[in-house]
């Protein structure tokens, strides 16, 4: 190669094709693996349905959405049924989902709003750490989509809100039943 | 979308986003998410072989990152280049498998590999060029190959990488300086 200067090995560089062709088909792996490892979307339509089904009591409903979310088959009779650490988890948009997670946030805040100012304070400030945490961890996932920490503790934070609405309106039933 | 978020230069194709594949293929439709496989896999492949050096290792990485990103699709937000995304999922897969092989104790040869065919439209770069790089050392060679190739700032390529934005300039000034020395250049 002849002598050239600094600015041309950035122009060298600049021309090299970001395009590369794989010498062998890549997709009949991934179809294949992809067949093995459904998106969450369809674990969601699962959820949903467990959801309207126990929308009777709101306590029991967040009981049983965790329960689905996290127990519920998403792969196909036969294949792995373990989630893999890659796994990617994503939060439910289905409509009834999200009606009944709604249902489960109005109760939480009426319960709340019963509370002495000392607990009701500590719950918020609670709850404001857990959705920090999750904007936080939600913002990362976009710099590294596929970290299978982060989506670990994406995860975690997500339960964590719902496990926080739980046990408020758990704790007071037997208050308000009494009363 | 946020377009201020979006980096142009790493935009692989100039046509628009493909908004209507991404969201069918987020709905669970393969068909349409092979259509985007077809699309984006030259780009993924040419960062992975690129990083890697080692074609098979590219290839493997390449599949795993597809597969990562259909298992993430239902949180793509737009929030960048449909493109970035994947190659942040691409990075973060070799980095991983970088990892995993570390702590196997089977690295390979660094240099048993190189991109031994380019994309049939594009220019094909000088082999001499992709053999240096090639032949850098690990951390000098992705900082190159992310800020020199695929014009990543050096924020974003630090925060990819994990290292601090100082590291990846000084790992750059090296790759540059070791790359003039193999290549001839003048200073």
């Amino acid at each position: 190669m002849d002598k050239r200067s600094r600015e041309t090995l950035d122009e060298l560089l600049g021309k090299m094709p970001r395009n590369l062709s794989p010498l062998r088909p890549l997709w009949p792996g991934i179809a294949q693996e992809i067949a093995r490892a459904p998106q969450r979307s369809k674990r969601v339509a699962i959820a949903a349905s467990v959801a309207i089904a126990a929308s009777v009591a709101v306590a029991c409903l967040a009981a049983a959405i965790i329960w689905v979310v996290v127990h519920a088959p998403s792969t196909p009779p036969g294949s792995m049924t373990a989630r893999s650490a890659s796994e990617s988890f994503a939060e439910p948009r289905d409509p009834a989902y999200v009606a009944a997670r709604a249902n489960l946030e109005r109760s939480f805040r009426e319960r709340l709003a019963t509370l002495d100012p000392r607990t009701r304070a500590t719950i918020e400030s609670n709850l404001a750490l857990i959705r920090r945490a999750h904007e936080d961890i939600r913002r990362a996932l976009a710099d590294q989509p596929a970290n299978p920490v982060l989506e670990h503790l994406f995860e975690s934070t997500w339960h964590d809100e719902f496990d926080l609405y739980d046990s408020v309106v758990r704790g007071t039933e037997s208050t308000i039943t009494r009363s | 979308m946020g377009t201020s978020q979006i980096r142009q230069s790493e935009i692989v194709d100039e046509e628009t986003e493909p908004v209507s594949l991404i969201a069918a293929a987020a709905g669970g439709d393969v068909r349409a998410f092979e259509q985007l496989y077809a699309r984006f896999a030259p780009c993924v492949y040419g960062l992975c072989l690129r990083l890697t050096s080692q074609r098979e290792a590219a290839e493997d990485c390449t599949q795993e990152s597809f597969v990562a990103a259909w298992r993430a699709l239902s949180r793509f937000e737009y929030r960048s280049r449909f493109s970035t995304w994947l190659q942040r999922i691409a990075i973060h897969t070799v980095l991983a498998r970088r990892r995993g092989l570390r702590a196997w104790n089977e690295v390979a040869e660094p240099s048993s590999g190189l991109p031994e065919v380019a994309d049939p439209g594009a220019e094909a770069a000088p082999l001499d060029l992709e053999r240096a790089i090639a032949a850098l050392p690990e951390r000098a060679r992705h900082v190159l190959v992310l800020v020199g190739i695929y014009g990543f700032s050096h924020a974003e390529a630090a925060t990819t990488l994990g290292v601090a934005e100082g590291t990846c300039k000084a790992q750059l000034h090296r790759a540059r300086g070791l790359l003039i020395d193999a290549l001839g250049l003048e200073e």
